[in-house]
Parts: C-alpha cells; structure tokens; sequence
C-alpha cells in the first residue's frame, strides 16, 4: 500500500495552488454567508489531511480494486433510486443531515479510475470495436442510472471528462469519425426537437431551464437567478465592492443572489472583488488544472496518467460550466464551482483526487519501468510525438 | 500547405496538447466574458442594479375635508390606529420562525380581546355550531385553497386538496404553522390561521403589512407598543378613517371610499400614474367626482428590499400632502330640513293608507285606480323582505321565539315542496285553478329554471300558442309546460348535468328533481313561503315586531313590554313606531318609501339642497366595507343606494304644462288671453283623451286659468296645434320635436351639468298631444325639474347646476370656484308670456287648500302626477319658487308612488314656512 517515496519528487506548487485556493474560496464563502464558514473551514483542514495522507497511498493499490469501485458506484446509485431524497424535484443523495453523499459527485473521480485501468488491462483493444461497444455499454449503466435522478449536468460533464481520458487514450480518429457521422445529426435532430413543446425527452423543469436560456424573455422565471448573478458580478466592476462590504445596494447583502455560498459562489465573488478578483480565481484554477495537465505529460505510467488527464479535464470542465452558467453563458444548471463552492461532496472528491494526482506525481520520480508506458500505447506515433515532447518540456 | 497539414496532424496526434488548447480556449471564454461584464458593461450593471432593487413605498395622504356652503364640515379623515404585522424577521430555521410569530400573533389577540378590540376575519372558514365551516363557496373556495396550500394557481392544487374538508385544511395548516392549539379559542385560531396565510401569500413583498385589527383602543396601543421587543413583526401604525357627520342626510350626493376596483384604476391612472391597487378612492357622489382634488398627494419612501421584500435601507423620504377641501353649494340646514319633511310626508302617508284588512284597490266607475290600502300583513311581511327581520339569523334560530317560528315556517317548507314535488310528478293542474299562494310557488320554480337558463326564453317562440298560454296563466299545467319545453328543444341540462339524455322522461324527471331541491335554497321562493305563513296568520304581526327586539334590531324599550304582554296590538305598535322614528318608511320599505326634494338658487343655478330619500349610513359603507349593511340595505325596497333625485326618472305630468305654455304663446297659437272651451273631454281626435274634471267641464279657460287649473283640455289643444304641420296636418313628431326645442332651452331635458353622476333625460317623442301635459314618453329626474323651474323663475336664463361652491388647499386658498354658468337664454320669450306663465303658477298655488293663509311667502308653483300602471299609485311631483317678484329659492319634490301631488304642496308649503319665517330671520342659525 505505501512505498518510499522521495520527499523531493512531493509537488508542493499543487498543493500550495490547492491551498490558496480554498482559502479563497473559504474567504468569499464567508462573506456571502458566515454561518457555513466554520463547517467550510473544518472540510478543508479535514480534506487536507486526507488528501497528505492519500498521496503516500500507492494508486496501483486503489486501482486493483476498480471492479469494485465500478459496483459500488452502481450499488450507491441504485440505492439513490430506491432510497434516495428528494430536493427541488431531484433525487440526488443518499442517507440525511451531515451524512448526506451525493454518490453522482464521487462517481466522477470513481469512473475516472475505473476507466484508466480498464483501458490498462485492456491496452491495445481500443481499435476493436467489439471492446469499444463493451466500453461504451459498461459506462453507459451508471451514466443512465445519473441522467435518470435526473441530472443532466453532471452526466454531460461525466461524459466529456470520460471522453477526454477515451480521447487521449488514443481513440482512433477513423472510429470517432464514423461515431461522429451518426452523432452529429443526431444530437442536432435532438436539439431541434427538445424545443418542442411537447417533447418526451427532458423533464419539465430541465426543458423550461434551457428554453430559459435560448429565450430568456419569455421563461423569465428560470432565469431570474442568472440574471441577478450576471447584474452582481457586472456591477463588481473593475475591482467590486469589496470583500464583506456593507452596502445595501450589494445584490449578495439583498439577498438577491441565490445559492450563494454554493452553485453560485461566483455571482458572489465577482460582485466583491471584482475582474481583478474573478480573473485571480479563474487563474488559480486554471493553474491547477494546468498543473494537473503538466504531471500527466510527465506521467509514465498508463493508468495513472490517464487519471491525471480525467482529474484534469474534471475540474476544467466543471469550472467552465459552473462560470459558465453564473455569468449566463450556459443555461442553468446545478453545479458546484470547484474548491469555491461550499459542500462536502464535491470537497471530499475534490480533495481525494488531489491526493491520487500528488502520489502519482510523487511515483513519477521512482517509476523506472518504461515498458509498462510503452506497451500501454496503441498508436507509436504518438508515443514518440509524447516522448519529445517531455523532453522538449524537461529541458 | 503540406507544412500546415503536417503540423495539424502531429497536433493532433498529441492529444494531450488538444486537451491543453482545449482547456485555454475555456478560461480564455471565461476571462473575455469577464472583462465584458466588468469592465465594459460595468457602468451599466451598477445603474441597472439600484433600479432592480429599490423600491418606493408610498404613504397615503390625509384625503380632504368636505363641507357645506357655509363651512360645516360633512366629511373628513380621522386618524386611528391599527395594529399590524409583518414577516420582517429572519429566522435559524422554520421552526423558530413559526414560534416567533405564532406567539407575537396569539399575544396580540390576547391583547386585543382583553380591551375589548375587535379584529377583522374574513377567513374563508368559520365555526360554527361547534364545527369548523368553509363560508365561501365555487371559484371563491378554490382561490382560497390555493393561498391555504400556498399554490400560484388554482390548477396547481390536487384533486385531493381542492376536495379537501375544512377540517382536513385546518389541519394542514395547523400541522404547516406549527401551531399549538392547546389554549386557543377557535376565533383565536381562525384569526392566527388568517394571518399566517396572509403573511405566506406575501412573502415576496414582506415590506407590506397584514392588518390586525382597525381602530384599536388607547389600551391596547400602550400594551403593544411597551413590549414591543416581545411581539416579533408587530407593528402599530396610524392610518385614516372617513368619517361623514350626519351621513344619511347626504349620502346619495356625497358617496363614499373604498378600494378602487380595477375598471376604475384603469381610469384614474390616466389622469394620475400614482394610484394602485390597494388604493382607497371616492365611490359615488362628490367623493368619486372630485377624487383627484380630495385625494391629495402621496408620500413616498424610497428603500431598498431584499429578495423576499424585506427593507433593507430607506434611502430617503416625502411627506404625503393633504388633499384638497371641497365646499359644496349645499347649505346642510336647508338640506336635513327638507329631508325630515320629506321623511314625516312618507310617515304621513304611509300612516294614512295603512289597513288591517280587506280590499286593497280602490277604483271609480272608469276603472280608475283612486286609492290604494296597505294592509297590515304587507307591513309584517316588509319586516323580513327588506332584512330588519332577519331571515337567515330566523333560519339559524338561537332564541325561542326564533325557534317556534321557524318550526313553522320549516313545516310549511316542506309542505309546500311536497306539494311542488307531487305537483310536477303527478297529473299536474293547470295553472289557472291554483290559488293564488300555489300559483306563487309555480311561478317562482319557473323563474328559477328560466334565471338559470334551464329553460331558455332566449330560443322561446313567443309566438308559440301553448307559450302564449303560459304567459298569460291559462289553462296549462306547469308540468304541461315543461314537457312542452323539452319537446321543443327549449331546455339546457348543460347547467346541471354532464350527460346526455334524449329520453323526455329522462329530462323531465332530471329538472324536477333540480327544481325540487333549488326552491329550498332560493330566497324569494322562502320569503313567498313567509308572505302566506304572515298572510293566513300562522305568524302573527305580534310575532314579527317582536322578532324586531329579539334580533337586536331594535333596542327592548317599553313597547317591547307592551307587545309581549298583549297590550300593544301590532299594527298599534306599527303605527306608534312609525310615529317615532323607530320605523320609518324608508327602512320599513313600503311604498311610498323614496323621494326627492332639489332646492336651488334660480339666479345661479346652485343647489342648496339636493335631497334623495332614504339616505343611509356612509360611514359603514367607507373603508372597509361592513358587507352586512350593505347587503341589508341593498335589499330594501326604498333602493337607499339609488340617488333619487338625479338618477330616478319620471314623466313630469302637469309639472310639464308651462314649458307647453310657453311654446303655445311663443309661436302665436295662443296669446295670453285666448280662450279655450273645455267640456272635459278633446274631441279633435278620437278616442278622446279626457280632462281631470271629467264628467265634469271647465269651460273656458286661458292659459293663467289653466294653468291654475291644470286643465290638460287646454294644453292638449295647444300639443295639437303645436303638432300642425305646415299644410295643416297633425304630425305628432313635428309637435314634439317643437316642444323639445322649448324643454331643451329650458334646461329640462338636457343634462344639468352638475358634478355628480346623473341621468340623461329624454323628451317625449310620441303622441304630442299627451306629451303637452307630461304624459308620453318623457323621463326626468327631480334635479331636472329644478333646473326647468328655475329657469321658468328667472324668466328664461338657464343656468348649469352646480353642487360644488369651490375647493381650497389646506389653509383655506381658494384654488378652483365654480362660476355660474350661464348656459343658455332665452330671449326669444316675450315679456308677456312670462308673466302669464308666471301669473299661471301663482293663481295655482293660490289655488291649493295647503298654501292658504301662506299668500306673504309668494310662492309660485304646480304640481303635476304622472300615471303609472292601475295598480300601484301615481308619481307625485311639485314645482315652485318663491317670492315670485324677486325668486330667490326654486324647490321641485318628487315622489315615486306618491299617491297625490298634494302631498308634495304640503311638504314644500311647510318648507317655505319656515324657511321665510324661521329660518331667513335665522331662528335656526
């Protein structure tokens, strides 16, 4: 389970970026509402500690038992069904009070595991199409099992991360292009007819959320939310209105900004500390994922980097999303702005994935087995373009 | 080229860099997005953000004053103080807040019942006989269930939740509060429930507060406002209150307030973008009419609210300004005294007809109806159909005397529906060998089922021989004609019942079983059932004044005493009651129970008193309107609301005799010497219309002497020449239309141009001849009459009538004043007929029993009756001015059923009386 590790190879920068981050992040929580910065603050120092500790914890150990990470998300998934509770016509979570797990949130870091060392045992077969339907099959179960509770969000974002690290695995173009033939048109068929009125596909308040987003005038309601944040974060100006500030014709301090310490964390930093303070935030996770992205290039390990690549992709895409929607480029959805938003869930997923990207960092210095990078690859190519590449960046 | 497609290639063969790109183009999104909202459109969202989330409050104004001519005050605004609530608080969790605000509410309560204070329900539950009671019902039930459940809509609630009991509701509600109602009295909790519900339907606008309780006692201001930390949302706040002194004298001209209903908001935004829908405004009268003086100016409050409309901040304040004064023309000691005498003529009158039994119509050998009893079962029977008796209180009996009659009357009920029942599901008797009692009961079913459009008179063929039958109460049995109706496609189930039926059978069996259970629930239907429970004596007269103390409708005194241990009969009490205003005729609502009296000043044509009969109390109907005296007097047969005096229109009758005079002098068929012979009967045209005198003659006669006389011989003569066409052929529309020339000039058949609502009048359009002695088709109002006589008075200048004298701001500056309007003259009339028109009237008045011995007041005038129908009697109307060398006040009295025109001489003579000999040397100054 533990090896040696040199203490030298230990990526301090992504754990001081980490750090910063909740800081910050704890820091605007307190200002949109005091009464989570205590819990906040404890998840973090808690999620510190379990993440120091998870990046002694070998990764290959946590990957032998990816069946088991696979049934278990399933079984926890299952259980939202039959057991779950319900909130805002949602069945998301498992068990009440503190104790309460949104398994959908977990499942990310868990597939993404799963899927790294399914494509490891299974090196070589992404050319066939027999292991990419049987791929596709195994990750379609708790994907559907998730867009049923319903959540859209986080099924499309578990969809690009697992197409990123399927992508970067060396999923043939030739393939992708033959899926995309199909896809294409039907995910534009789709689109055309979910605008319908009376289309089957999306539950009422998913298909007024995006119609409010194509035509915000006429689902005013479902976009008051978005509007209030856009008009906050607009108003923070050049450098906002500071941090905690008092003023009454703050939209934060008027309560006008919903779900403020959580999905909408932003509206509330972007309305205090203005672009300066929005482009700090987006920088540090951009740094992070960036960072993420660079061990990953130095992995040589196959499992392992396509992990890094997953985590990478996972908190990119759900920082994209999550703005995204605050500042209405997007339609409303319900996501947690990582490292910002307040919950334990996400911190839990959050913080455990930045354990396994720092041990794989940490194992990038001791791993001498180049075969094992090697003969992971499908396209030679590639390896070669990848291998000067860590070069090119090494010197 | 190849380069490029090279360099893609191992671009793309590099997957890891795609992600690298794909991630920098993302944030770059973001940050270009950023910048966009920040910094470019910054300025933009900080202004677009203060108008999103302020909010300005208004504070109403102090509306103003209303006083008579000489600075009485009539109406103005008192300042009370209300006890109010609002969800302002924020709260760790739902539990705290219920319990916070539960015990503030249920503290108040506890406060204001200990000081005797009364707080407003209107709660859509009640409880009653010891269970809780829904007391709406339809579409009213189902908005009130929607605030109960906290829906948007209607649609919104379950079938389950719209079916729900009231029992089921409270308890919801009771369980969604979390309320403990250990130690609550149901009214308690009714009231909590209210609030609670309120507070909920505003909890996006939490700034507004909920009123407790209206008026509240000085007690329970103190107990309130020392231990204000303890009541969470509770507020104390002044608000304001109409207040009418002597209201019934001048409730038709002066209206009252209320909150705007939406038409009118509409209206008044035009004119003023600051009215909302909460707002409270004039309704009727001057109130409505000079809304956007008295109204004054709003305050405001500008504040900032948070999403659930709580303050945050006030960022500045405007004090409300006062509305402006209105002085009307009215000269309130000329107004209440015309009003009393008009009161003590119905009392008389009334007094004077009343009859224990027996025949009702008296009519001479023409058929001619000359006098009209009120027998006495009529008058109990008045009690209850005009609400001083109450018949739903009667029906939910709590005293014994409440009990024994309504096991009598239940009895007759169900007599009476068995018979109904048996009726429509037997053989069935024609309608003609009913009695009348059955015939009354058949009829009212019918109605039933025509009002609620079973029976559809709309697709009728009135033409039908069996409809005409009907109509005229031959021989055809109810059932008959039902039958008949469905044959005939005539008959709507659609009301009553989704399916379809085609078998007549089906539909028979299916409206007699509606109607059978309908007339229990209709009102007329049970009141018929009373007239001849009263009628045949069942109830007696004795019981139904008692019933008037038991109710609480009149206070037990020592008549009280006397009925109930038989040494007052009840028709004594009637009259002994009448006599002292304990009952008067427009309470008791027995014809003639309205009138109207116009005072005006013929120099300028302002109204000194402008009388309707029966008034009523505006100060129930302001505000918060107490909705029992509304409907209590909204069902009285003297119609309170209506204002007689500009809105009930009648024929003139002989009233109408100068404006044909004039025209028959004016345009050279009579000058004022010409005689006519009358022998009683107008023999150019057949069949002959008659004179008054007739049999008898009043041979010749010019038109002084007629007018004296009021001979119609005379004025139909002059109707008939005025009617010559010129090749010498009568055409009733040339006559009328030269007549109308002469009453629009007159100001009698044009609006009046007073500030108040009024009706339009119309000239008689048919039959010339009748329509020059007021008969045909004319319609006016009383106000009518006066502007006519005035200008009659002054010798041909007609002025606009005015009610308002001038308004002034708050410290008394005059800002408008109405000017006399001189809106036409007509010096077209020579001197001579006005004098013998003039000479006419005096020579009248000098001709009335009433007025002599009062030959020193120098009145002027003429009475007129406009025939109604042969059943009930005349309309009695009187014009007059006096002194008649130098007019200064012109009265006219009208009144409905008036049985003679004397009776108005006999008012307006007492009136002269003392305006000359009392009130001009200012003994009642």
């Amino acid at each position: 389970m533990f090896k040696k590790y040199n203490l030298r190879s230990y990526n301090y920068a992504l754990v001081t970026l980490v750090v910063i981050t909740s800081i910050f992040g704890l820091l605007i929580i307190n200002s949109a509402d005091s009464s989570y910065t205590v819990k906040q603050a404890g998840g973090i120092v808690m999620a510190l500690l379990w993440m120091t500790f998870l990046s002694f914890v070998d990764y290959h150990f946590i990957l032998k038992y990816y069946r088991v990470l696979y049934i278990l998300l399933v079984l926890l998934l299952v259980g939202v069904k039959l057991f779950g509770v319900s909130a805002g016509g949602a069945t998301r979570w498992l068990g009440s009070g503190a104790f309460r797990i949104q398994p959908s949130e977990m499942g990310k870091l868990m597939l993404i595991l799963f899927l790294a060392q399914l494509l490891y045992t299974n090196k070589g077969k992404l050319n066939s199409w027999k292991f990419l339907v049987f791929v596709n099959a195994i990750l379609a179960v708790p994907l559907l099992l998730i867009v049923s509770q319903p959540d859209l969000s986080q099924t499309i974002l578990l969809f690009l991360i697992l197409f990123v690290v399927l992508y970067t695995a060396g999923f043939p173009y030739k393939k992708l292009g033959k899926i995309m033939m199909v896809a294409v048109p039907v995910a534009v068929g789709l689109f055309i007819y979910i605008q319908n009125p009376n289309q089957k596909l999306l539950k009422p308040y998913q298909w007024r959320r995006v119609m409010a987003f194509i035509n915000p005038e006429n689902y005013d309601d479902n976009v008051y939310q978005q509007k209030y944040a856009v008009q906050a974060i607009g108003s923070g100006g050049l450098t906002g209105k500071g941090l905690g500030n008092d003023d009454p014709s703050s939209l934060l301090n008027s309560n006008y900004i919903a779900e403020a310490h959580t999905d909408f964390v932003f509206a509330a930093l972007g309305e205090q500390l203005g672009f300066i303070g929005s482009v700090i935030a987006i920088g540090l996770l951009a740094a992070i994922v960036f960072v993420c992205i660079y061990i990953a290039i130095k992995t040589r390990d196959y499992a392992g980097r396509l992990i890094v690549i997953g985590i990478a992709s996972y908190i990119g895409f759900q920082t994209f999303f999550n703005i995204g929607v605050v500042t209405q480029l997007l339609p409303n959805t319900g996501l947690a702005l990582p490292f910002f938003s307040y919950g334990l869930s996400s911190l839990i997923t959050l913080y455990t994935s930045m354990g396994i990207v720092l041990n794989i960092s940490l194992q990038n210095g001791q791993v001498k087995d180049k075969d094992l990078f090697i003969s992971g690859i499908v396209d030679i190519e590639e390896v070669r373009d990848d291998e000067k590449k860590t070069h090119r960046l090494r010197l | 080229m190849k380069k490029l497609k090279n360099s893609l290639k191992s671009f793309f063969n590099n997957r890891v860099s795609v992600l690298i790109v794909v991630m920098a183009v993302l944030f770059s999104i973001l940050v270009v997005h950023l910048f966009n909202l920040q910094i470019i459109r910054g300025n933009e969202y900080k202004q677009s953000l203060n108008s999103s989330i302020e909010k300005v409050i208004s504070t109403p104004a102090s509306r103003g004053r209303i006083f008579d001519r000489n600075g009485v005050l009539l109406a103005y605004d008192d300042i009370v103080y209300a006890v109010n609530i609002s969800d302002s608080g924020s709260f760790k969790n739902k539990t705290e807040k219920n319990e916070a605000i539960n015990n503030s509410i249920i503290k108040t309560l506890a406060i204001l019942s200990k000081n005797g204070d009364k707080y407003t329900n209107t709660f859509g539950i009640s409880y009653e006989n010891g269970k809780y009671e829904y007391n709406v019902e339809g579409n009213t039930r189902l908005g009130f269930l929607r605030d109960c459940y906290g829906k948007a809509a209607i649609s919104d609630l379950t079938d389950e939740q719209k079916n729900s009991s009231a029992d089921e509701l409270m308890k919801y509600m009771i369980t969604n509060y979390q309320i403990n109602t250990d130690k609550l009295s149901p009214d308690d909790l009714l009231e909590l429930l209210y609030l609670r519900m309120n507070l909920t339907a505003n909890s996006y606008t939490r700034y507004k507060p909920i009123t407790i309780a209206s008026e509240i006692s000085e007690a329970s201001i103190a107990a309130i406002s020392e231990n204000q930390n303890t009541f969470t949302g509770v507020t104390v706040d002044s608000q304001y209150v109409r207040r009418y002194n002597d209201s019934k004298y001048y409730s038709a001209l002066m209206g009252y307030t209320g909150v705007v209903s939406t038409d009118q908001l509409d209206e008044l935004r035009k004119e003023n973008s600051s009215y909302d829908n909460t707002d409270l405004v004039g309704k009727g009268g001057i109130e409505e009419a000079f809304e956007m003086d008295l109204a004054g100016k709003k305050g405001e409050k500008q504040v900032y609210l948070d999403t659930v409309g709580r303050i945050t901040e006030v960022i500045g304040e405007t004090q409300s300004v006062a509305g402006h004064d209105v002085y009307l023309t009215i000269d309130s000691r000329l107004q209440k005294k015309l009003y009393d005498l008009l009161e003590e003529k119905l009392t008389e009158i009334v007094l004077a007809h009343l009859k224990e039994s027996g025949e009702k119509y008296v009519y001479d050998s023409g058929g001619a109806l000359i006098d009209l009893y009120i027998l006495m079962p009529e008058v109990y029977f008045a009690l209850i159909d005009n609400d001083l008796v109450s018949f739903d209180k009667l029906r939910n009996p709590t005293t014994d005397l409440e009990k024994s009659v309504n096991g009598r009357y239940e009895e007759r009920l169900k007599e009476k529906t068995d018979w109904l029942s048996g009726e429509l599901n037997g053989q069935g008797t024609n309608y003609k060998d009913l009695s009348d009692e059955n015939k009354s009961y058949i009829w009212r079913a019918y109605e039933i089922l025509t009002e609620n459009k079973i029976i559809r008179t709309d697709l009728m063929n009135n033409e039908d021989p069996v409809t005409v039958k009907w109509n005229s109460g031959e021989d055809i049995s109810f059932k008959a004609f039902i039958e008949h109706c469905i044959t005939n496609g005539w008959v709507d189930l659609s009301e009553i019942s989704d399916s379809q039926y085609t078998d007549l059978s089906e539909v028979y069996s299916k409206i007699t079983s509606y109607i059978t259970e309908k007339v229990k629930e209709d009102r007329k239907f049970c009141l018929n059932i009373f007239k001849y429970l009263i009628q045949d004596g069942t109830v007696s007269g004795r019981e139904m004044c008692m019933l008037l103390y038991d109710q609480g409708y009149l206070q037990k005194d020592d008549y009280y005493n006397s009925l109930s241990n038989w040494t007052l009969s009840a028709s004594d009490f009637i009259r002994t009651a009448m006599n002292n205003k304990l009952l008067t005729p427009g309470t008791l609502g027995i014809t003639p129970s309205s009138g109207a009296a116009v005072l005006e000043d013929p120099n300028n044509g302002q109204l000194l008193a402008l009388v309707s009969y029966p008034g009523y109390d505006t100060n129930k109907l302001s505000g918060n309107m107490d909705v029992d005296y509304y409907n209590h007097i909204s069902k009285n047969a003297s119609k309170p609301l209506l204002n007689w005096a500009t809105q009930a229109q009648t024929m003139p009758g002989s009233t109408f005799k100068m404006a044909t005079a004039l025209a028959g002098l004016n345009n050279g068929i009579i000058d004022p010497y010409t005689q006519i012979y009358c022998s009683g009967l107008f023999t150019e045209v057949t069949p002959s219309p008659r004179c008054s005198v007739y049999p008898g003659e009043h041979g010749n006669e010019t038109v002084q002497t007629a007018l004296r006389d009021s001979c119609n011989v005379f004025f139909y003569s002059i109707g008939y020449d005025l009617a010559k066409s010129k090749d010498g052929s009568y055409d009733s529309d040339y006559g009328t239309d030269i007549l109308k020339k002469y009453t629009d000039d007159l100001g009698l058949s044009v609006k009046s141009g007073i500030e108040i609502p009024e009706s339009t009048p119309k000239a008689s359009d048919t039959n010339a001849i009748a329509s020059a002695i007021g008969q045909g088709t004319a319609q006016y109002s009383c106000l009518n009459l006066s502007r006519y006589v005035s200008t009659i008075a002054n010798g041909g200048k007609s002025y606009e009538t005015h009610l308002v004298l001038k308004v002034t701001d708050n410290s008394g500056k005059t800002i408008k004043e109405t000017n006399s309007v001189l809106s036409n003259e007509m010096n077209y009339i020579s001197d001579t007929a006005w004098k013998a028109v003039h000479d006419g009237m005096i020579l009248a008045v000098q001709h009335y029993k009433t007025f002599s011995g009062l030959e020193s007041l120098k009145v002027a005038g003429k009475t007129g009756s406009s025939q109604v129908n042969k059943t009930i009697m005349d309309n009695g109307t009187f014009v007059s001015y006096a002194p008649y060398d130098n007019p200064e006040i012109a009265l006219s009295i009208e009144v409905p059923n008036g049985y003679t025109s004397t009776y108005n001489a006999q008012s307006a003579a007492a009136f002269y009386e003392w305006y000359f000999k009392d009130f001009k040397n200012g003994a009642n100054n």
